[in-house]
């Protein structure tokens, strides 16, 4: 018989053994030094980390309420305090929908965190992932409503982030600037501008930023176990991935008034006829995201999905179609509107159409990528006015 | 194309039927969920008092487990494996908090005073050396890998292997390598810890 295993072994001293097995290991043991050594130092650490752990137990004077009593506590507090809300349904409610248009660019940066492919002089030992195309899958936002969230997983999340996220370069204020060609100058890049609107833009210029996040795969896990999704495992490389995120300086440039997410409300909010001269263009070379080679990001990809209410085998089947090096793969509820891909700017883009954003009013969001560069043009109204705006970029 | 109709272009949305748990409140008097509650209650709340030190936070923590059962009544009305998902749910909420705490250090010595303070035990000293000694078995349970945590104080809390293996989501014949591996792990963050007060 081969030496025993030191899981056996400590499955011997907790009891947790068939008698054969017993029998058989205990034979060994008389004939073994080796094994009944490794016998000894098991059991002394368990007995050790057993008397340590036994000093977490509650002690005479710390009784807990009986579990009827609990139960009775529970039914009455429950019945007190409404349900939290999901962080699902509290992202996709109505107060938050003006705020979609501006989020358009952050869709973009969030969503390229995970999926975009380049090469890049400081990170030459991972794979380098930049945004080339872009593709839209719909989710269905009561899958999502679904999925069992409230306070704890917001704090998880959060914990998670602040645990996990280190920033490497932190975004200044945003610059103003005057014109395009200050704009150029400031963000580095060239900076084009809608030419059939005859108003003068707000140009801000956002700074870089970078940040790099140490994937742990328990406490992912643990986000997925609180979302009741414990039959989605997490694979093994996961854990200890380093990826990094580098997004360069981004241009935004608004026209008319449009709505400003995280400014108080105290000012006047834009009335329909405002909304409708509101057109904003955000344009941002291609973040760029390091991963270790190893990481296999389709299947995450394909874990995110089903998270998000798709079946594993439909989750599989986007996938495959989809090279997830290259495409920012945008999310959006399959009851908030249509999209189609379009050519615009002589490059293939994608006309996403939201019905009832602000006030009530249909808004429409065109993205595409055109020599490295992301734009984004976002509005409300008629979807039909966004391609000529964007045929108009100089 | 219509987000709706978009089933061939690659993503027929077909969402997992556990996924919609029902938008309608549960009602909170079923008689199954009853049971479970009182059957799981003292071993849900056990644990995370053994993991946080603190009766209040612990029966708090606890009543949440159960909400998120009651959220699931797929799971509560299912023959699955209830006991195990609650001891993995109370396990992941009780370290996430632990972690938390471990980094408001206060939390444990005012709550030794208090105990010192409030003359409820025959022998306050021995309490406050007990309390002291939990407080470091929780600094170290809050620095190991989460399922070294997990594992090790599911164990303490009495489980089985069958039902750690339930718990944790492995073959039972797993269970005594982990079980193995948590205490060495333990071990060496304790001595890393605490060498310099005393020899573990």
């Amino acid at each position: 018989m081969n030496c025993l295993k030191d899981g056996t072994l400590r499955a011997k001293l907790d009891g947790e053994l068939t008698e054969e097995e017993l029998r058989a290991i205990d034979q060994h043991l008389a004939a073994c030094a080796a094994c009944l050594l490794r016998l000894e130092t098991l059991s002394a650490n368990a007995e050790r980390v057993r008397a340590e752990m036994a000093t977490l137990a509650p002690g005479p004077h710390e009784g807990f309420s009986d579990a009827p009593f609990a139960y009775a506590h529970f039914q009455a507090e429950k019945r007190a305090e409404p349900r939290p809300a999901s962080i699902f349904s509290r992202l996709f409610s109505a107060r938050w929908r003006p705020a979609w248009a501006a989020a358009a660019l952050l869709a973009v940066l969030v969503a390229s965190f995970s999926f975009a492919p380049a090469r890049s002089w400081a990170q030459r030992v991972l794979a380098m992932l930049r945004v080339q195309k872009i593709a839209v899958v719909p989710i269905d936002t009561q899958a999502l409503e679904g999925l069992q969230g409230g306070r704890e997983s917001g704090k998880m999340i959060g914990q998670f982030i602040s645990d996990n996220i280190v920033v490497t370069m932190r975004s200044d204020q945003p610059q103003v600037a005057a014109d395009a060609t200050q704009a150029d100058r400031l963000a580095g890049f060239q900076v084009r501008l809608v030419g059939a609107r005859s108003d003068a833009p707000k140009i801000t210029v956002e700074g870089e930023q970078g940040f790099q996040m140490t994937l742990n795969r328990d406490r992912l896990q643990g986000i997925l176990d609180e979302f009741g999704r414990s039959d989605l495992q997490l694979p093994s490389s996961v854990d200890g991935a380093l990826v990094a995120v580098h997004i360069p300086k981004a241009v935004m440039a608004v026209y008319g008034q449009c709505p400003q997410p995280g400014k108080n409300n105290s000012q006047k909010p834009p009335t329909v006829a405002d909304l409708a001269g509101c057109v904003m263009l955000a344009q941002v070379p291609s973040p760029t995201v390091s991963v270790p080679p190893e990481l296999n990001i389709q299947q995450l990809a394909t874990l995110a999905l089903q998270a998000a209410g798709m079946s594993a085998q439909d989750a599989q089947a986007f996938c495959d179609t989809v090279d997830w090096t290259s495409t920012l793969v945008l999310p959006i509820p399959r009851d908030a509107g249509s999209y189609e891909t379009t050519n615009v700017d002589g490059v293939q883009g994608t006309l996403i159409t939201l019905r009832g954003w602000g006030r009530g009013m249909p808004g429409y969001s065109l993205l595409w990528v055109k020599s490295g560069i992301i734009y984004s043009l976002t509005g409300f109204g008629s979807a039909d006015q966004a391609a000529p705006l964007a045929d108009s970029l100089e | 194309m219509d987000v709706a109709s978009m089933e061939g272009a690659g993503g027929v949305l077909n969402p997992n039927p556990r996924v919609i748990m029902g938008d309608a409140e549960p009602d909170l008097n079923t008689a199954g969920f009853e049971g479970l509650f009182l059957k799981h209650y003292p071993r849900v709340v056990g644990l995370l008092y053994r993991l946080l030190g603190d009766r209040g936070l612990a029966e708090e923590l606890t009543n949440d487990v159960f909400w998120k059962l009651h959220c699931q009544p797929w799971l509560a009305q299912s023959d699955g494996n209830v006991g195990g998902w609650l001891c993995r749910t109370a396990t992941n909420l009780g370290i996430d908090h632990l972690r938390a705490l471990a980094r408001r250090r206060h939390h444990e010595e005012a709550a030794a005073r208090h105990l010192m303070e409030s003359g409820v035990s025959p022998d306050p000293l021995a309490e406050v050396l007990k309390a002291e000694r939990a407080r470091r078995v929780r600094a170290v349970l809050a620095k190991l890998k989460p399922a070294h945590a997990r594992i090790l104080i599911l164990r303490a809390s009495g489980l089985s292997y069958k039902e750690l293996a339930d718990s944790v989501g492995v073959k039972m014949g797993t269970v005594g390598t982990m079980l193995v591996r948590a205490e060495a792990a333990f071990l060496k963050r304790f001595r890393r810890m605490y060498e310099h007060e005393e020899a573990l």
